[in-house]
């Protein structure tokens, strides 16, 4: 039973779960850095605990002040949410230990999937297909040898990874000791273990992921695939439920064969095996994620569950209190997740502090955010604020939601994936289910190039608007008029606002 | 009658505006702007819309119905000011490199007289634990380097000097 339960993270997770706890009658405590100090989890939270500091190393990364601040404020549960603490094996164990329960799996599980080398001799055995590979790699040579024998690309990946950090393609000879130089570099700085091996690439293939879900009394039941093949850097960007790639044949398949991974590593609670799928529908085991994923919410639309009250059932001790036969799929969900970034600048992240906000609202759509108006979008996490999901009775009713709620969602302060998303979302080629995971890169950053050089349906009126917007401001202030400076129009529109919001106060 | 030149992308519209009379590129317009609230303008032509005004680092943004799209508006007078003074400042020709963001340079290419061509990585960048590489903009030769390998720098700080 828990009554208070810490959650150790920030952003929209934190406030996913905490509204959850809140259903569920659970008090929660946020903890804040000093960045964080006025962030939107810390306001929905029921308390909070500052954390000295602004780096992920400094507060939501320090196990030991995790702990404390839990002990504390009298929590008796830890959510990790993901990303952070959530699949430190080490941390769960101390969780574990200190009488606090875990919301999530036990940390020996987490240790046997963690090491994802060990992870895949875990799953061989288990006779969950996988791609060829190596052990961790001590040297430039191991990698050569691989490839030798393998073949070009292979792809470098941290051993302790996830997310796309510490991951790098191979194409030739020459790009091997550099590759491996940069690939520990962040696995160093995102992991604090540089362990890295080499795999196999695979071209174009599809991701698929399944959802799993497993009691302390033995039973797993998996909840269907997540289509999640659209990431920029490694990084998932568009994700959809059911996969338009995926059979009825293949999805029986996917989903016993996540079952049986899931068994073999003696899994509890939510959990995602990840796979890859080439162009004839064969599927590897990539990795298992002991954890709750971003992308939790397209599984949750159409599956018709909360995961978190599941998670918290669970991790209480409590049966699932239901079967395979019971879990019913309907319609289509899909979810794009809004990054601050400049696209076009490379996935550059962008900083700033949101000097509007209108997000899209309506019936299928949902929006789990980590952000409101005013919000200061600083450097030292990671740049998604927020996700937008939409679910429908079929995919093509989903996509249009999709596209609806994405041309109607208004952000001003940070440039963000809006823009690309809707590009990406209006494609046939999106409709059509034509896509693989460099799809991204090789197709859609060089259409929305293109498409952002056209000029706008109606770009003529847009023009007049402007010019009457700067007219406006000219002639309605005469302390303006003639003493602009050359760039003077741009900052000319704040002052603009100022001077209409002065104009409604009188 | 007022004349402005707006920039909307690449593409740049000449407007005028008169007591009664809009027109863009010669050709007259009908649309009202009908309020606006900070950054939101609302307006109706064939249709009602709304436009978000996006203003960042003395860059603009043009957000509207999904699509973004970088925006200026120039009055005749600005133009001619802009004019005079770029003809005064015409033999400067060299690029800046400036940080986009706040972080951390990890690894340094660039050596200080030797040539780049233009997309040639300079430098990376890490921020948000993701490493950036940033690329030469133009082809040129190094000039001068401001950034220190593990050292961290803020957002607009110079980095490289290409000439």
């Amino acid at each position: 039973m828990i009554r208070k339960i810490l959650i150790a993270n920030r952003g929209e997770i934190a406030v996913r779960i905490m509204r959850t706890c809140r259903e569920m009658g659970i008090r929660t405590v946020a903890v804040c850095s000093d960045s964080d100090a006025n962030s939107l989890h810390g306001e929905v939270a029921d308390e909070v605990v500052r954390l000295s500091g602004s780096s992920a190393s400094e507060t939501y990364l320090d196990q030991q002040l995790i702990l404390s601040a839990a002990h504390e404020s009298k929590a008796d549960a830890i959510h990790p949410g993901y990303g952070f603490l959530s699949e430190n094996a080490d941390f769960a164990e101390r969780v574990e230990q200190s009488g606090l329960i875990w919301v999530g799996p036990p940390s020996s599980a987490i240790r046997k999937m963690g090491s994802k080398t060990g992870a895949r001799k875990l799953m061989k055995s288990a006779g969950v297909p996988i791609v060829p590979g190596t052990e961790v790699l001590r040297t430039a040579d191991g990698a050569m040898e691989f490839a030798q024998s393998a073949g070009f690309p292979i792809i470098l990946k941290a051993s302790a990874g996830g997310g796309g950090k510490g991951m790098r393609i191979v194409r030739s000879r020459e790009d091997i000791a550099p590759a491996l130089d940069a690939a520990r570099r962040e696995a160093q700085s995102a992991f604090g273990d540089d362990a890295v091996y080499a795999e196999k690439y695979i071209e174009n293939p599809r991701h698929i992921e399944v959802q799993i879900f497993a009691d302390k009394f033995g039973s797993i039941i998996h909840l269907g695939e997540r289509e999640c093949t659209l990431q920029r850097r490694h990084q998932k960007i568009i994700e959809e439920s059911p996969s338009p790639s995926v059979s009825v044949e293949s999805r029986v398949k996917l989903g016993q064969a996540a079952i049986n991974a899931a068994r073999a590593c003696g899994y509890v609670n939510a959990g995602t095996i990840e796979f890859l799928m080439n162009s004839t529908g064969e599927f590897y085991f990539l990795e298992m994620n002991t954890r709750l994923q971003v992308e939790h919410p397209v599984t949750e639309e159409v599956a018709g569950l909360d995961l978190v009250r599941l998670q918290l059932n669970v991790a209480s001790g409590e049966k699932l209190g239901m079967t395979q036969e019971d879990v019913l799929l309907r319609g289509h969900a899909i979810e794009t997740r809004i990054y601050a970034e400049d696209v076009l600048a490379g996935f550059l992240p962008a900083t700033g502090k949101l000097s509007h906000l209108k997000p899209s609202s309506g019936p299928g759509i949902r929006e789990d955010s980590g952000v409101r108006l005013n919000s200061e979008i600083s450097r030292y996490y990671d740049p998604m604020l927020s996700k937008l999901v939409v679910h429908a009775e079929n995919r093509a009713a989903a996509i249009q939601k999709m596209k609806r709620a994405l041309e109607d969602y208004q952000i001003a302060g940070v440039r963000t994936t809006i823009p690309f998303c809707r590009h990406i979302i209006s494609s046939k080629s999106f409709a059509d289910g034509d896509f693989y995971t460099g799809s991204v890169e090789s197709r859609y950053l060089k259409s929305f190039q293109q498409e952002t050089k056209r000029p706008m349906p109606d770009e003529e009126t847009f023009a007049a608007v402007l010019a009457m917007v700067r007219d406006r401001e000219i002639f309605a202030n005469p302390s303006h008029n003639g003493k602009l400076s050359s760039n003077g129009h741009v900052s000319a529109w704040k002052a603009e606002g100022r001077e209409f919001q002065r104009d409604r106060e009188i | 009658m007022r004349t402005y030149v707006v920039k909307i992308g690449s593409r740049s519209y000449d407007v005028t505006l008169d007591e009664n009379e809009i027109a863009v590129n010669g050709v007259r317009i009908d649309v009202r702007v009908l309020n606006r609230n900070g950054c939101v303008v609302t307006f109706e032509s064939s249709t009602r819309n709304q436009v978000v005004l996006d203003e960042q680092d003395g860059e603009a943004f043009l957000l509207l119905k999904g699509r973004e799209v970088s925006c200026s508006v120039e009055s005749y007078r600005d133009r001619l000011v802009r004019e005079s003074m770029h003809q005064a400042g015409a033999t400067l020709h060299h690029s800046e490199i400036k940080a986009t963001m706040p972080g951390m340079v990890v690894k340094i290419y660039a050596t200080p007289g030797t040539p780049v061509r233009k997309g040639d990585p300079l430098l990376i960048l890490e921020a948000m634990k993701m490493e950036n590489e940033i690329r030469a903009p133009v082809d040129g030769v190094i000039r001068e380097i401001h950034a220190v390998e593990r050292g961290s720098v803020e957002k607009g700080d110079l980095l490289i000097v290409i000439e």
